[in-house]
């Protein structure tokens, strides 16, 4: 798998808008993708519980946290109120047909008391505000026409292989001590990579769930070998 | 029963889940080309839809219109605190403009509108406080091993000839999947991976799951 960070360095080459050729089935429109985030747990390996009926499934007692770094105020885990309300936002708009390419996706992400589980860099202790950054993460396969058999593009139809985009998120300490960090960030595609995606390249963009990864030892969300998942895309009954 | 310590959970997940569907093509194994930049990955000709029953129209493919448009929702709602048990979760799923990859069961003609069923698919992990060591659930705290989570989703034809079947479906939770609410106070964090829509395999029966193949899953288009 690979993956795309902010600090991908971009490649300004812009190949004139081509025709889409045949071959692969598209729709007419998809546009948008909405996700509440949820704290991530560990798999369950060895259960030693059975969830109540009807998803009776194998389970393991005492949930564990996927993050090791991060947490939300809860009163029975932490002593903090529940606070935490996160989502995470795509759209994409398709501009007008022929020069300039104008086509725009854009992401918003937003996650409120976000606190810190240890003492550590970004963290002055357990239950403060976190003051690092975090990343989003998802993993993509895109299949369009825009290939070619040399580097630069062109317009040949191919699915790339799959590959993890992702960009980091600062968080921001609160005033208030009831409530943890906010982490949050709009970007869109023209900003992170200096142009559109070119018109009449049929854009197909599967991804798989929207995850936020902490910013693992050194509290940096872009240096991601040390991050670890802090929430995903799901929802809450309380 | 009141739900009981160690599980961090957050005030709310904004109570709902959106997304459109794109379709789904097989991961590119041999690479013999190369994406355009920002994003230039080793990418592999001929795209190969991960379904082999189903299809889109599309007019440089099929000769068939661009017309099928594709969403996923989930919302949930927490009911009153205590009995009865009144959370509600309802989805609405519905994708248009299915049609036939070949004759076969469900299927009249390549390119006809598609008569049978798919099914909705998510990998599922959910932590709460409704576990115990025997079965019939409890307080404990757990975290389930993953699942996939789905339904089955009837696919309709249309009279009209220039567009193909809409698979639609609304279901309640509570109503229609398993005959049980998400009980109260049970803090349930439900963890969900890729939506997914399978077809219904060589059978046309989304509830068949063994034989069908992926067809859509989340994402976006740009024309």
């Amino acid at each position: 798998m690979r993956k795309v960070v902010t600090a991908l360095v971009v490649v300004g080459i812009l190949a004139l808008p081509a025709a889409a050729q045949g071959t692969h089935p598209r729709p007419k429109s998809a546009e948008k993708v909405f996700a509440g985030l949820v704290p991530a747990y560990q798999p369950c390996t060895a259960p030693d519980r059975t969830h109540g009926p009807p998803l009776a499934f194998p389970s393991c007692s005492a949930p564990d946290q996927d993050s090791s770094y991060l947490t939300v105020g809860t009163p029975d885990a932490n002593g903090n109120a529940v606070q935490s309300v996160g989502s995470f936002y795509w759209e994409a708009f398709a501009g007008v047909p022929g020069p300039p390419t104008d086509n725009k996706i854009g992401w918003k992400i937003d996650i409120t008391d976000v606190r810190c589980l240890a003492a550590g860099p970004g963290c002055a202790a357990p239950g403060a505000d976190y003051a690092g950054s975090v990343e989003v993460r998802f993993s993509s396969q895109i299949t369009d026409h825009n290939n070619n058999v040399n580097p630069g593009g062109g317009s040949d139809p191919a699915t790339v292989q799959p590959f993890d985009f992702s960009f980091p998120v600062t968080c921001t300490m609160t005033s208030n001590p009831a409530i943890g960090s906010t982490c949050s960030r709009r970007i869109n595609y023209i900003e992170e990579f200096g142009f559109a995606i070119p018109d009449g390249r049929r854009t197909l963009w599967e991804f798989g769930p929207a995850q936020l990864w902490d910013g693992g030892t050194d509290a940096d969300g872009s240096s991601t070998g040390d991050n670890t998942k802090f929430a995903v895309q799901g929802v809450f009954v309380p | 029963m009141a739900a009981q310590a160690s599980h961090v959970r957050p005030k709310s997940s904004n109570g709902k889940l959106s997304t459109s569907l794109v379709p789904s093509f097989n991961p590119c194994a041999a690479p013999d080309r190369t994406h355009g930049p920002p994003l230039a990955f080793p990418s592999c000709s001929t795209p190969d839809q991960a379904s082999s029953y189903l299809t889109l129209g599309t007019p440089d493919v099929n000769g068939s219109a661009a017309q099928s448009v594709g969403s996923f929702y989930w919302k949930t709602w927490p009911g009153l605190p205590g009995p009865p048990w009144d959370n509600v979760s309802v989805f609405d799923v519905s994708i248009s403009d299915v049609r036939c990859r070949a004759a076969g069961p469900g299927c009249g003609a390549p390119g006809a509108d598609y008569a049978g069923s798919v099914e909705l698919r998510v990998a599922s992990q959910i932590s709460d406080h409704n576990n115990s060591v025997n079965p019939g659930g409890g307080a404990d705290p757990g975290t389930t091993q993953s699942f996939d989570f789905g339904f089955t989703v009837t696919c309709t034809t249309t009279s009209d000839p220039s567009i193909g079947s809409m698979c639609s479906q609304h279901i309640n939770y509570l109503e229609n999947v398993i005959g049980g609410s998400i009980q109260d106070g049970k803090r349930t964090v439900w963890e969900l991976g890729q939506f997914q829509v399978w077809d219904g395999g060589a059978d046309a029966d989304g509830s068949t799951a063994g034989d069908n193949t992926r067809f859509a899953v989340q994402g976006v288009f740009v024309p």
